[in-house]
């Protein structure tokens, strides 16, 4: 019997001796997988790409990186002033509500990891792939520090894999001043450019020029806060209290040296592209004098995928990888599920030329000197006041009465039915007046309103013609004063829109790439970094002619925007650097670049507002103190003669304020970061 | 392959020893086995059926069949043992007899009762544990389609919730003592929640709930106890065919409703005209009159989307009976149940087969099969029901839904989104989703009785078993483009669009296959000696191993039509699942062991341990020790009780304690691997647009990502959870009063936590898992139980109340925080109870101007009368953050309790189960704190019942207006969320279940039995939650769909 148990039990172990214990995971791959062939490696840089900081479709400036959803995103309503947007999303930028911190860490962890042990594969590749990846290592962290210095100055410069469990000492690391921070990133920039391959192995990959163009932004970024930290009221600079590091800004004694040896830096970068890069504007469609096609040649630079001025780009792809840029800005008319999200200012129309304007320089709308005298220019059609205007600024733009998407596009305020010729239709344009509504206005309420305005889409007010026939009192598109979702300032933006009638857009269904760098924006880089120095009265880096080369790039992106050549040779002086300043806020509008770019000129803070444009405006006309605003083009249709005017003033559907103080150039460290932390320092001006 | 280790072969060979001395000493005694046959009668000689007849002293026993027949071998010295619950045992001597029949007459008394506990049974009298049971009878007493919500309020100390009663979805909360969710077993098989779920509940035996260390013979997956199912088996007796059908109303349970278009505008209005700086008018005096006049058109969505009653019906077949060697039990059952959308095409359907087969193939040695088969199909729309109506609630009920007066064109103007929520609701238009699921069940063994041959090893028998379960999910969700108008007046025509989500009509398939194959060889002992030792022994060994599987293709479609066949070839995609729950390999082993000893039933002893093996450690981190102890003492049996006077009412007085270890590894995810998981995500349907995009374009063409793993943590291990249980019971009078008391104690160490705190950013990456935290549980619970027969009515009462609550002893930091403050609100866990709840408590409301004149604490500027008036609980004069203070509980209540009464007379029974629970609490959260919707939307019901002018035109911010009062402040003016207005306890008793049966006289129905009944679920509740059910109050921000009241009526039919 005991046999008989003892063999059983025997049996039923032998039974189970088949059901191993040690079970790999099936859903878990290792570093040796991913790192010892090329097709790992295009997973490991899909990892890191993934989570790079890239500021496009996917990006909305109020809620930042970390979500990277591209929920509800849009270009320009970040308070740069290009447009304004209908939702709380439209603020100045003065943080993001998810601080990009720990985002980063783990991705310069990535990019550490693979400089450290791509080594041990070396083997495995050819030389110049194998340098490649590598560079790409370096450019990735070069780009993540460079993303972390623009919001925060100092940081901690993390250039090794941390291992856990240690030592607190191995495992703090504290913030570098922000002069050494810049040192790093340039040197990154450096030995990635030194390792990569002079073209992408593959499209979307990073190369030599990539890394050089970035860098050149990077380091124009570095040279203008060394700069122009000095203009802030009271100097922006300090010491960390933890540490006694200095943070943020530079040292007096240093900060003229470094402005200068930052912008030798972006100098070199941008001319070597321009030199051995290869790359060259877009001009496809362009032709001489033919405004149209200027036009269109701008539209198509977006789109064309093959575009000689693509740099870098980011690609996407249905039904994988998608964002919803259409979804969230068309015209009301294609609402879906939102739309009409960036709607450009008058202000920003203002910086272009094709306008007829009052002597200050603002956008005349009357017969008399300003706003409030005369009487409305009346025009045939509800475009005629855009007819001259820049074609760079069109292909921007959707006016009222263009077409997009085979439709036109109905864009207007409200309609007349008094008497002609008629007088402006507040008493008041000024910052003080802002917040006055047409639909208050005497002629717009009562029982025989002669203006008519409709509240909503949904409840369009018809309006009885003298001719007999009907009309709605707003546009199609708007603007309506109840309902923001629609051209609130008269003008809905088109850039990156697909203009394609067969397309209907919806949540997730977009897939046109986003251009992270292009050719035009690397000759303002020269530009700016040479007008710079010759201020600085620097020498030239590279022995070329500064100004020269300055003239060129400005002259050469005005041709192809079809606007008017410079009329002299620009000069180290503040007048061509705004000159440069300008042509970079029309040429990137509707980018990433704006935000950033005020941020570095220092020029949002009350004191150094008149700059904000690029150009020196008076900056009591639309600011008061910390707060700014932003006008409209409203157009009205006049029922008596059948004629269109428009009226220019402060937007007035969503009422949007704008806010900016000294202490906003620099983000702050997230509280609890600090908190955590016995050696991260808080910005001393916090 | 892998050696068994050393350890356990040597110690299964030691208990094997053991077990070999226990049963060679025994002297043989002489028998011959002979037919016993007889009749089984209560009190009033109506046959019992089902009653227990049992070999005293084996483990040989039969049950009655129909007519109250059974017939059993036995030694024909033998006593045989009849029971049945609710009666008094018999003992009878057979004394040479072949015929016995027994009347039986009731007792609450269920000493000899066999309950199911790990790996076998015991008689109710020698259970040390606390281990409590309920038959299948009773729970199907609470009519409803989940089995598990007919275990509500029937056991102490298990806490059932339901969420939802949306069909097919199964959306409830259920644990013991609040421990969490505890593992299920069903027929010894550890298999899922899901599937107890989809039983049939009239296969269902009983339920046994292992509640404290007894459960430790489950080892590492035990720690928040078991719960053990049993299914029927079939019976000596001729066929047996019965049939049970219902048809069933339901109505949803508190749900809100949107006000209508009038009251939506006025309170639009408010909204507009509710600033202190001078509001607006939104609608004017024409659009009302507009309304009145039918110009303006709008539909009453209310009825549109939410039907006023839904229908659910139930069929179930059994057919059971078998012989001498074979008894057999086989049920089909279908079930239906309809969502309570208006179009329908939320449904669901489920089959269950079963059969149930024991066979003696030669003496001693039996076989079991246990088959059963389970197929569902749940239909949604396209859309979730939480979608549906939350998309309901927001758009209001200002714009019609319909663009044309005639109802045939879908409007989209005015609507949220411009999403229709008819079409969202009708497969028709846009599209479904089914989610089909097959389970096959099966598992057989051998049982070996060595006492049948061999005298000295009676009481002796082995049990091989293997089980094999599978598992598919078929899944197919089917988007349809659809397209939607608007009038346009001025021209007075229609605009077509195409719903843009809606577009292109889009295809997905899932398949997922999940299997576990089970194995089971175990040795039991069962044998008294000198009528006085009771030793009971079990060994044995298990392995399991468990797989998933998984693939799925989406493709856009062409036109519509739900095949992938017609799908383009642009976009398509075909993948799988990486998730841990989706593909898999997991093995487990494990020997068991308990020993049992009682002394002349007075003194009760046992021991238990499982050395468990899971593969989802790491080498060397892979075996775990689970011991436990247990003991009782029966008091009632001790001889100077007998002498005692006592003894004349006291029928049963037992104290019993236990005392274990046991473990968890539910939550453990290979956090000892270091590496990657790939791909990083799944791209989802819309590209994860509005998300984290897996993966990168280069060349145009998808590379997915890599997402690195968290640090890993070769150390880390199952969590320990130490189990203390004392309790004792109490029975008099036969049953007049009883009760059960006990009182548990757990202590867990080593939960799962990521020391975020301790890993400084920078270094990138996510902290591990560790064995961390600690807590500490203790609770007590209170069973009352009286039983009488006054005249000719029987009546049954039943009383239960648990208490339980958490506390952290250790948490490790979640970090980082802004401040210490803020450290200490959000964090500092240390020695806190579960969920407590910071805001502000109530001071009242402004009841008029004076009120808010003569006010002396800190104001906002734009008070009005109705607005609330809040506790300066830290005394500063101001109200501000720093006065949020823990003023309430959380979701989870505290106090469980619940009431049972049943009574029957002549043919009619008649039981009812009031069921609460006390000390939780809930937050009114988007949709039910605040109007939450645009140009009329989210206007519900309940917000016009609000503080508003006499007259509406009146401006509220002028002195001199008059007042209505309400529930609410005015328009546009709410509490703080988290202030003791917006969070109400969530307290209830209700009227879960209530039936009333009749059973026709046997003088009318012949051979056949047949009882209807009416019964009624949720029937009624007492609560201080409004708007919706106190089961599932903020869940989805309070759109979950509703929980039911169910009107049923049925019939049994059995002959």
């Amino acid at each position: 019997m005991k046999k008989i148990i003892l063999s059983a039990i025997l049996g039923a172990a032998l039974f189970t001796s088949c059901n191993d214990l040690d079970i790999a995971p099936k859903n878990i791959v290792t570093s040796d997988d991913l790192l010892s062939s090329e097709s790992g490696m295009d997973i490991y840089m899909a990892r890191m790409y993934s989570t790079m900081p890239f500021e496009d479709f996917k990006y909305l400036a109020e809620r930042g990186l970390n979500e990277c959803n591209g929920w509800l995103a849009g270009f320009g309503f970040d308070g740069t002033g290009d447009a304004v947007n209908r939702d709380g999303y439209c603020r100045t930028f003065t943080g993001e509500s998810e601080a990009y911190w720990g985002k980063a860490f783990e991705l310069i962890r990535a990019a550490n990891y693979l400089i450290e042990t791509l080594p041990d594969f070396k083997d495995k590749y050819p030389e110049i792939t194998y340098n490649d990846y590598l560079g790409e290592a370096y450019f990735v962290r070069a780009y993540t520090f460079y993303a972390l210095a623009k919001r925060y100055g100092g940081i901690p410069l993390v250039t090794k894999v941390i291992n856990y469990p240690a030592s607190s000492d191995e495992l703090e690391v504290p913030r570098s001043s922000e002069e050494e921070t810049w040192n790093q990133i340039c040197a990154d920039f450096d030995k990635a450019a030194e390792l990569m391959m002079p073209r992408s192995p593959k499209r979307g990959y990073a190369n030599k020029y990539v890394a050089l163009a970035v860098k050149s932004q990077a380091m124009l970024y570095a040279g203008s806060v060394a700069k122009y930290n000095e203009t802030v009221p009271g100097r922006l600079t300090g010491l960390g209290l933890k540490t006694g590091v200095r943070v943020i800004g530079f040292d007096q004694a240093t900060a003229a040296e470094a402005s200068k040896r930052y912008f030798s830096e972006a100098y070199k970068a941008a001319r070597e592209v321009m030199e051995k890069g290869g790359y060259s504007l877009y001009m496809k469609k362009w032709a001489e004098g033919d405004r149209a096609a200027q036009r269109q040649n701008m539209i198509d630079m977006c789109s064309d995928l093959d575009s000689p001025e693509n740099i870098w780009i980011r690609e996407y792809l249905y039904p994988t990888t998608t964002h919803s840029f259409d979804a969230y800005n068309a015209p009301y008319v294609f609402r879906s599920p939102l739309s009409s999200a960036v709607c450009p200012t008058a202000d920003f129309v203002e910086l272009f030329e094709g306008f007829e304007r009052y002597p200050d320089g603002s956008l005349k709308v009357t017969t008399g000197n300003s706003n409030t005298e005369g009487n409305y220019i009346m025009y045939d059609n509800p475009g005629d006041f855009y007819k001259n205007a820049e074609p760079r600024l069109l292909s921007y733009l959707i006016i009222p009465g263009d077409q997009f998407k085979s439709r036109e596009m109905e864009i207007y305020a409200g309609v007349y039915t008094g008497t002609t010729p008629v007088k402006p239709l507040l008493n008041d344009y000024s910052y003080q007046n802002q917040n006055q509504n047409y639909q208050a206005l005497d002629i717009a309420k009562g029982d025989n309103p002669t203006l008519f305005l409709s509240p909503d889409p949904n409840n369009q007010t018809i309006v009885d013609l003298p001719d007999g026939t009907k009309m709605n009192a707003s546009g199609a598109n708007g603007p309506f004063y109840n309902y923001a979702e629609s051209a609130m300032t008269g003008l809905l933006g088109r850039k990156w829109l697909k203009d394609d009638p067969s397309f209907t857009a919806r949540e997730g269904n977009s897939d046109q790439h986003y251009i992270l760098v292009r050719y035009a924006e690397v000759l303002l880089n020269a530009a700016e970094a040479a007008v710079e120095l010759s201020i600085a009265g620097a020498q030239s880096p590279d022995g070329s002619d500064m100004l020269t080369v300055a003239t060129d790039a400005i002259n050469s992106i005005r041709n192809r925007a079809g606007a008017t050549q410079l009329t002299g040779r620009l000069t180290g002086s503040d007048e061509s650097r705004d000159i440069v300043r300008k042509e970079r806020r029309k040429e990137t509008a509707f980018e990433t670049g704006t935000k950033w770019d005020l941020r570095r000129w220092r020029v949002n803070d009350y004191d150094n507002r008149d700059g904000f444009w690029g150009e020196t405006r008076d900056k009591n006309k639309f600011s008061s103190n910390s707060h700014f605003r932003f006008r409209g083009i409203y157009p009205f249709y006049s029922a008596q003669d059948r004629k269109w005017f428009f009226d220019v003033r402060f937007e007035c559907i969503s009422h949007k304020e704008f806010e900016y103080n000294p202490v906003d150039y620099y983000f702050g460290i997230p509280g609890n970061e600090v908190v955590k932390s016995p050696v991260i320092d808080q910005q001393p001006n916090r | 392959m892998t050696k068994t280790p050393d350890k356990i072969k040597r110690l299964a060979r030691f208990v094997a020893m053991i077990l070999l001395c226990l049963a060679f000493p025994v002297a043989a005694q002489a028998q011959t086995l002979v037919n016993v046959s007889g009749v089984v009668t209560d009190e009033n000689n109506e046959p019992l059926i089902g009653a227990t007849v049992m070999v005293k002293g084996s483990t040989t026993g039969t049950s009655t069949d129909m007519d109250g027949k059974y017939s059993i071998k036995a030694p024909d010295n033998a006593t045989l043992l009849f029971s049945y619950v609710g009666y008094s045992p018999v003992n009878e001597k057979l004394n040479g007899r072949t015929t016995l029949n027994v009347s039986m007459a009731p007792d609450s008394q269920v000493m000899d009762e066999l309950v199911v506990v790990g790996y076998g049974t015991q008689r109710r009298g020698s259970v040390t544990g606390a281990v409590a049971s309920v038959k299948g009878s009773e729970m199907l007493k609470t009519n409803n389609e989940n089995p598990q919500n007919m275990l509500t309020g029937r056991i102490p100390g298990l806490r059932v919730w339901q969420k939802s009663s949306e069909p097919g979805t199964y959306q409830n909360n259920m644990d013991i003592r609040g421990m969490g969710a505890p593992l299920v077993v069903i027929d010894g098989i550890p298999r899922t929640v899901e599937d107890f779920q989809r039983l049939n509940a009239n296969d269902i035996q009983d339920v046994s709930v292992l509640k404290d260390a007894s459960a430790a013979i489950y080892g590492v997956r035990a720690a928040n106890g078991v719960l053990l199912v049993t299914t029927k088996e079939g019976s000596k007796s001729k066929i047996n065919v019965s049939y049970s059908g219902s048809y069933t109303i339901q109505v949803p349970n508190k749900m809100p409703k949107l006000a209508s278009a009038y009251d939506a505008m006025t309170i639009y209005n408010e909204q507009k005209w509710n600033n202190i700086n001078g509001g607006s008018i939104g609608f004017s005096e024409a659009d009302f009159a507009a309304l009145a006049d039918g110009t303006r058109r709008t539909s009453n969505w209310n009825d549109l989307i939410i039907a006023k009653t839904a229908p659910q019906t139930q069929h179930d077949v059994s057919i059971s009976g078998g012989n001498e060697r074979v008894q057999f039990y086989t049920s089909f059952g279908y079930f239906y149940q309809q969502g309570i959308f208006k179009s329908g095409d939320l449904n669901y359907d489920k089959f269950n087969v079963r059969a149930n087969i024991t066979a003696q193939i030669v003496r001693g040695l039996k076989f079991y099969a246990n088959l059963a088969g389970m197929a569902d199909k749940r239909n949604t729309p396209y859309n979730s029901s939480v979608d549906i109506i939350r998309n309901l609630w927001k758009q209001g009920v200002l714009y019609p839904a319909y663009a044309d007066p005639d109802n045939t064109m879908l409007n989209y103007e005015g609507l949220d989104l411009e999403q229709n929520t008819v079409a969202m609701m009708s497969s028709d238009i846009s599209g479904h989703r089914k989610y089909r699921q097959k389970t096959f069940e099966s598992s057989a063994y051998l049982n070996f009785d060595f006492g049948e041959y061999i005298r000295p090893l009676q009481g002796l028998q082995a049990k091989a078993l293997i089980s094999y379960d599978y598992r598919v999910d078929n899944n197919e969700i089917y988007r349809k483009e659809y397209y939607q108008y608007a009038y346009d007046p001025l021209t007075d025509s229609y605009t077509q669009k195409i719903y843009n989500n809606s577009s292109p009509s889009n295809l997905r398939r899932e398949f997922y296959s999940k299997s576990q194959l089970l194995g089971q060889f175990i040795l039991n002992y069962n044998r008294e000696f000198a009528e006085k030792h009771d030793v009971g022994a079990t060994l044995g060994w298990e392995w399991q191993k468990r797989t998933g599987d998984n693939f799925y293709a989406v493709r856009d479609l062409a036109f519509a039509n739900p095949y992938l066949l017609v799908g383009l070839t642009e976009g398509q995609i075909g993948a799988m699942n990486g998730g841990n729950n989706d593909l898999y390999e997991i093995a487990n082993q494990a020997l068991i062991g308990r020993i049992n000893y009682s002394f002349d039933d007075r003194y009760l002893l046992e021991a238990q341990f499982r050395y468990d093996g899971s593969s989802k450690f790491a080498k060397g981190h892979q075996w775990g020790f689970f011991p436990s102890v247990s003991a009782g003492w029966r008091i009632s049996s001790e001889p100077f009780f007998a002498d005692a006077a006592a003894k004349a009412h006291i029928d049963n007085l037992k104290i019993r304690a236990s005392y274990g270890e046991l473990g968890d590894d539910g939550s453990l995810e290979y956090d000892w691997a270091m590496g990657y998981r790939y791909p990083a995500g799944i791209p989802a349907d819309n590209g994860n647009y509005n998300g984290y995009s897996p993966g990168y374009v280069f060349n145009g063409q998808y590379i997915s990502a890599a997402s690195p793993l968290a640090l890993p943590n070769t150390n880390i291990t199952w969590y320990k959870s130490k189990t203390f249980d004392i309790g004792v019971d109490f029975d008099m009078h036969n049953g007049i009063f009883g009760f059960s008391f006990d009182y548990f104690h757990r202590h867990r160490s080593g939960l799962f936590a990521r020391n975020e705190g301790g890993l400084p950013t920078v270094v990138g990456a996510t902290a591990p898992r560790e064995n961390l935290n600690s807590d500490s549980h203790m609770g007590m619970e209170l069973e009352l139980r009286h039983h009488n027969k006054v005249g000719n009515v029987t009546y049954d009462l039943r009383g239960m109340v648990t208490i339980t609550r958490n506390k952290y002893l250790h948490a490790s930091e979640k970090g980082p925080y802004a401040n210490s403050y803020d450290r200490w609100r959000h964090d500092n866990l240390n020695n806190r109870y579960q969920g407590v709840q910071f805001g502000y408590t109530g001071d009242g409301r402004y009841e008029s101007w004076n009120d808010i004149w003569n006010y002396t604490g800190y104001q906002e500027k734009d008070v009005l009368p109705g607005d609330y008036k809040y506790e300066d609980w830290n005394g500063d004069g101001e109200i501000n953050g720093e006065d949020e203070h823990p003023f309430a509980y959380d979701q989870t209540p505290w106090m469980n309790y619940s009431l049972n009464a049943s009574l029957a007379w002549n043919g009619l029974d008649f039981s009812m189960l009031w069921q609460g629970s006390a000390l939780g609490s809930m937050q009114y959260k988007e949709p039910l704190y605040s109007i939450w919707g645009d140009m009329g939307g989210g206007i519900l019901q309940q917000y016009t019942d609000r503080w508003h002018p006499v007259n509406a035109t009146d401006d509220p911010y002028d002195p001199a207006t008059q007042w209505v009062s309400g529930y609410y402040g005015y328009t546009g003016h709410y509490p703080r969320a988290n202030s003791s207005f917006n969070r109400v306890s969530t307290d209830y008793l209700r009227l879960k279940s209530i039936e009333l049966g009749y059973t026709l006289p046997e003088k009318w129905t012949r051979q056949c039995r047949i009882r209807i009944y009416f019964n009624a679920y949720n029937l009624l509740t007492f609560t201080k939650v409004k708007f919706v059910d106190p089961e599932h109050p903020d869940d989805e921000l309070g759109r979950m769909y509703p929980l039911n009241k169910t009107f049923t009526f049925g019939l049994n039919f059995s002959f």
